[in-house]
């Protein structure tokens, strides 16, 4: 589904992404961890299509268009989803008519009929219960005077109603309690299917306690460090960084 | 410069007074010599003008138009002026051609029956005491030049009475069509309100031009209520890119007494607002809200300013713009409170949007406070449309003009959701639709 090859990557003039290879397929979740500033995010936003980054040399393959060549909108509609690490505050546009407008977008492009009024309320009652969001925060603006849990659910909310093929969740756990945690994971869990595939960007192991990886990645310093199942994260939390810092020293 | 339009307006005036004949004798045209004097006197105000400096209105005038040419008679067939109107309003529409209430065309609803509404002429021959117990009572002490022109020249328009104790729930439209087919114009309409006691009411005021000839507009309004009048007057201005639109509007506020006053600007050549408003009363309401959302070359100039000259009332202001291409917003804001007003609250806000490296706003804002007991704010932004705004947006799906379509319309909603004709709204949408296609 994403296949990424020797991914380099700067902003201002300073290189974050080192060269970076990566495969992800369907139904897989692939972890990425590191420590802050290793570029963790800054991948995360090259996938999604923000333009302050300068790609300097590398391929990204999703489902064999070149991701590069693609805008913002031309990646969300063939299914790239980002759950922002910050969710940005919209005034004057509720999470509805927000939702309504990219939903009919996203099925124009693909040829289907746009949404009438009674099935999206369906669907947005359904998909709302999966992040068990309060009601009344849809019909206000968009994330403005929203609790920090209540912007990260409604990503996942916004996730579950846009239905992504690709997911990348961009350290969506930090400032949110244990209890928010699982309900945004299971929200993530029960929207996972052998199509479609997760990449969860992260910077502590707890969030992986509840979404379960297939495979685990240590970014360090632009590049990744390490690989392995969802053990690789267990030891990470119990030992930190430090240990795979001096490993990949002495190599 | 100044001295050669002074001339070319006094031949104007002399040719005027010499159409009145016996009409002279009225007490309206001691007003009108008044204001003729003061013109002379003072010129119309060029860019050395403090109040005019980013705005030459003057100048323009002089380059575009033929001032010494008398206006034409009127050519205008009843459907070109009908496809001109705004429809779909239920209230009462009173159409104006060249500043002459055409009463064939206008229609009045049930409901506006006993309101009085005469053409501005006829009121000031057949109901001159009245006329003139109201007319100019309201002039602003700045003695704007464009107001002493008007008033020297004023015959045109209309006076509409409300009587005391009256609800009225549908707005009256007042629909000035300008005659610019075969050659330019230049008029001084003028609406002259008076509204009684506790009675309520909505005026809804448009100009549309028909035909590419430059045409100038130089209008005042003159709204005099009562006690508990609750009085609701919205401008929208989405006339012709050839036309000049000068607007003086002064309205005088009495105890307990509540005006809003609505001004959205979408084009025209050069469009200035001037909004005054006296609350000399106790617990007065004025609201001032503003959209200028611009593009091409039009420049839209808003100058406002609320005095507030007796205790405890409130005033709020809320302009807002967007400027495209190279078109360029004026926005100044004056509220003065003076020493008897104590507990005033006067709130002032101004937002502004540039979308291109080549539009341009100048806002100020000004406060001059002299009562220590009251509650003053202003403030006033300038920027640009926030990408991570629109980065946000997009990333779900919604293509860059659209999401930055949402993002102004959002920013505009402000003003558009406290706009009192709903019907008004769908009008509106429309133009914003076909600025953002």
């Amino acid at each position: 589904m994403l296949s990424i090859k020797n991914l380099r990557v700067s902003i201002e003039g300073n290189e974050i992404l080192k060269g970076i290879n990566l495969e992800v397929k369907a139904g897989e979740v692939h972890a990425i961890m590191g420590p802050n500033g290793s570029g963790k995010s800054t991948l995360a936003s090259v996938l999604s299509g923000r333009e302050e980054y300068e790609v300097n040399s590398g391929v990204i393959e999703y489902m064999g268009q070149d991701l590069m060549e693609m805008n913002p909108e031309e990646r969300a509609r063939a299914g790239v989803f980002l759950a922002f690490q910050y969710p940005v505050e919209i005034p004057g546009v509720s999470t509805t008519n927000f939702l309504k407008t990219a939903l009919n977008q996203m099925r124009e492009h693909r040829g289907e009929e746009r949404l009438d009024a009674v099935s999206f309320l369906t669907l947005m009652k359904e998909k709302m219960k999966l992040v068990e969001l309060d009601p009344t925060l849809i019909s206000r603006s968009l994330n403005e005077g929203f609790s920090g849990g209540e912007k990260k659910r409604n990503e996942i909310f916004q996730m579950a109603m846009l239905e992504p093929k690709l997911a990348i969740l961009d350290e969506t756990d930090s400032g949110l309690d244990i209890d928010a945690i699982k309900i945004v994971a299971n929200g993530v869990n029960k929207l996972k299917s052998p199509n479609n595939t997760t990449i969860v960007i992260t910077h502590y192991q707890r969030l992986l306690n509840y979404i379960i990886p297939d495979f685990v990645h240590v970014l360090m310093n632009g590049k990744f460090v390490k690989s392995g199942g969802k053990e690789l994260a267990y030891k990470l939390e119990e030992l930190g960084y430090d240990w795979i810092k001096e490993e990949h020293i002495l190599a | 410069m100044a001295n050669k339009l002074n001339e070319i307006i006094a031949s104007q005036f002399q040719l005027f007074e010499n159409r009145l004949n016996g009409e002279k004798q009225l007490p309206v045209h001691k007003l009108r010599k008044d204001a003729f004097e003061a013109l002379q006197y003072n010129g119309l105000p060029d860019n050395k003008n403090e109040e005019y400096k980013f705005t030459r209105l003057t100048t323009l005038l002089e380059r575009s138009f033929n001032l010494s040419m008398q206006n034409a008679t009127q050519s205008l067939t009843k459907k070109q002026i009908d496809s001109e109107l705004i429809k779909d309003i239920d209230g009462s529409f009173l159409v104006f051609i060249n500043g002459e209430y055409s009463k064939d065309i206008s229609t009045i609803a049930e409901e506006h029956q006993n309101i009085s509404i005469q053409n501005l002429s006829d009121a000031i021959k057949n109901d001159s005491e009245c006329f003139e117990h109201y007319f100019n009572k309201t002039k602003s002490y700045e003695n704007d030049g464009f107001l002493s022109w008007n008033t020297a020249f004023t015959e045109t328009g209309v006076k509409i009475s409300v009587e005391s104790n009256k609800t009225y729930e549908k707005p009256i439209v007042l629909i000035f069509i300008t005659d610019a087919a075969e050659q330019q114009f230049m008029g001084n309409p003028r609406i002259l309100i008076q509204i009684g006691e506790n009675s309520e009411i909505t005026f809804l005021e448009n100009f549309k031009t028909i035909g590419d000839n430059p045409s100038f507009n130089n209008l005042a309004l003159e709204i005099i209520s009562e006690k508990a009048s609750r009085v609701k007057y919205i401008k929208v201005q989405d006339d012709g890119g050839n036309t000049v639109h000068m607007s003086n509007s002064m309205v005088y506020q009495p105890d307990a007494s509540n005006i809003s006053i609505f001004t959205f600007t979408f084009s025209g050549r050069m469009v200035r607002n001037n909004l005054n408003i006296v609350v000399d009363g106790e617990g007065c309401e004025a609201n001032m809200y503003g959209l200028y959302w611009i593009n091409g070359t039009t420049h839209v100039d808003n100058h406002t300013v609320v005095d507030h000259r007796k205790p405890n009332s409130i005033s709020n202001e809320l302009y807002k713009g967007i400027m495209n291409d190279e078109s360029r917003g004026v926005f100044n804001g004056k509220i003065y409170v003076r020493q008897l007003a104590q507990k005033t609250n006067a709130f002032q806000s101004n937002n502004n949007i540039l979308l291109s490296n080549d539009a341009t706003i100048n806002a100020k804002p000004q406060l001059e406070i002299w009562a220590d007991d009251v509650k003053c704010s202003h403030g006033c932004t300038t920027g640009q449309l926030d990408d991570e705004q629109v980065f946000y947006l997009r990333s779900r799906g919604i293509d860059k003009d659209r999401a930055i379509g949402i993002l102004l319309q959002a920013f505009a909603n402000d003003i558009f959701d406290k706009t009192p004709v709903k019907e008004l709204r769908g009008y509106l949408e429309e133009i914003v639709m076909d600025r953002l296609n």
